[in-house]
């Protein structure tokens, strides 16, 4: 068995996991920073072979079985998110991307398919922050973002397609198999970053390019969409994420494309 | 094509709600619902004429007085709005 420790927001974690799944966690989480050595893991998650494949426990209790490595460590994933949404308290957790640029942190939220991971691909690439992958926790009273450095899964047909157009200078690329690839930023942001932009991306092969600006009210209800579901009453959820709303300037980018997407962004950082 | 509007039927909002500053906009909190509507400025001001139970004629003459335009494009939108404030539970029908 192999094991590693890192830190969300407000809790430690510890991963064991057998030797065979090395190469598909190590890097997805490499770059969380590492708890202090007094500080024991609040949390111990592991995955043990079991008689039809793999299975997945959180503090000894048992969370599932999986017939891959693969399932398994989706089931991880989705483990360690929902210890970060749980451990949040009264944070806003978004199902977003994240970059710093020099304004700020750049949120990348929108509803599955809409090109969340690739729009922050592309801003990882163009030299910003990487800051946070699928989930970007915010604490509303202060508005910063803490880092969630997650690797960043995309299909490979996009990866393919941006390496035939554009060099990878900013991270690895690596093709995993079934259909996607892995992208491991070299370096991550380490501190929280005041949330300024809100970017909701709508991909669609067939569309002109355009970035058009939104008023927090036409931005709230695809916003809540967006959303983990809060740890408390839904008023104080809703105050919280009106109060980021109000702070932000949020855009909706219309892209059909790689080189459409790059050209709007730059003017946002 | 739109239900012909009864002429006994009346409209009123539901009471227990809040209302929350969105931008310069409102947004209309349902706490039995768990849920929260923007409203842009001509549904908020036909909510807030709600307050009391009014009739679709008594809405469509405060809207004609309130805003410019044509009244068969008012009277279009209102009907909208009121089946949307209807579907989301923002209103009831009252006789």
């Amino acid at each position: 068995m192999k094991s590693f420790s890192f830190s969300l927001p407000r809790i430690d974690v510890l991963i064991s996991f057998p030797e065979e799944m090395e190469k598909i966690i190590l890097p997805s989480f490499s770059l969380f920073q590492r708890p202090e050595p007094v500080s024991p893991p609040s949390c111990r998650l592991r995955i043990s072979r079991g008689s039809d494949g793999y299975e997945l426990s959180n503090n000894e209790k048992f969370a599932g079985s999986f017939g891959d490595t693969l399932a398994a460590y989706g089931a991880l994933e989705e483990e360690v998110e929902s210890l970060l949404v749980k451990s949040g308290g009264e944070w806003v957790t978004f199902h977003a991307g994240c970059v710093g640029t020099k304004k700020g942190a750049c949120l990348i939220a929108g509803k599955p398919e809409a090109g969340k991971t690739s729009t922050t691909f592309i801003l990882a690439e163009m030299g910003n922050d990487f800051l946070c992958e699928e989930m970007a926790p915010v604490d509303p009273s202060s508005r910063l973002v803490h880092p969630f450095p997650l690797a960043l899964s995309m299909s490979r047909n996009f990866a393919q397609e941006y390496g035939s157009c554009y060099s990878v200078k900013k991270g690895s690329l690596e093709d995993m198999g079934q259909r996607f690839s892995r992208y491991v930023p070299y370096r991550a942001g380490k501190l929280p970053f005041p949330l300024r932009t809100i970017i909701l991306p709508c991909y669609n092969p067939s569309l002109s390019p355009d970035m058009v600006s939104l008023s927090p009210g036409e931005a709230l209800p695809e916003v809540l969409e967006c959303c983990f579901a809060p740890n408390r009453s839904e008023e104080g959820f809703f105050d919280s994420v009106i109060r980021l709303l109000t702070g932000c300037q949020i855009f909706r980018l219309f892209t059909n494309g790689i080189a459409a997407t790059r050209d709007l962004v730059r003017r946002l950082t | 094509m739109a239900e012909q509007r009864d002429h006994d039927l009346y409209y009123q909002r539901i009471q227990k709600v809040k209302l929350k500053k969105v931008g310069d906009q409102m947004a209309v909190y349902i706490p039995s619902q768990r849920a929260i509507h923007v409203l842009n400025q001509t549904a908020f001001f036909i909510w807030k004429c709600l307050k009391e139970s009014v009739s679709f004629e008594e809405l469509l003459f405060m809207l004609t007085e309130a805003f410019k335009g044509e009244r068969k494009t008012m009277k279009k939108d209102l009907e909208e709005t009121l089946d949307l404030f209807l579907e989301k539970g923002l209103i009831r029908k009252v006789r």
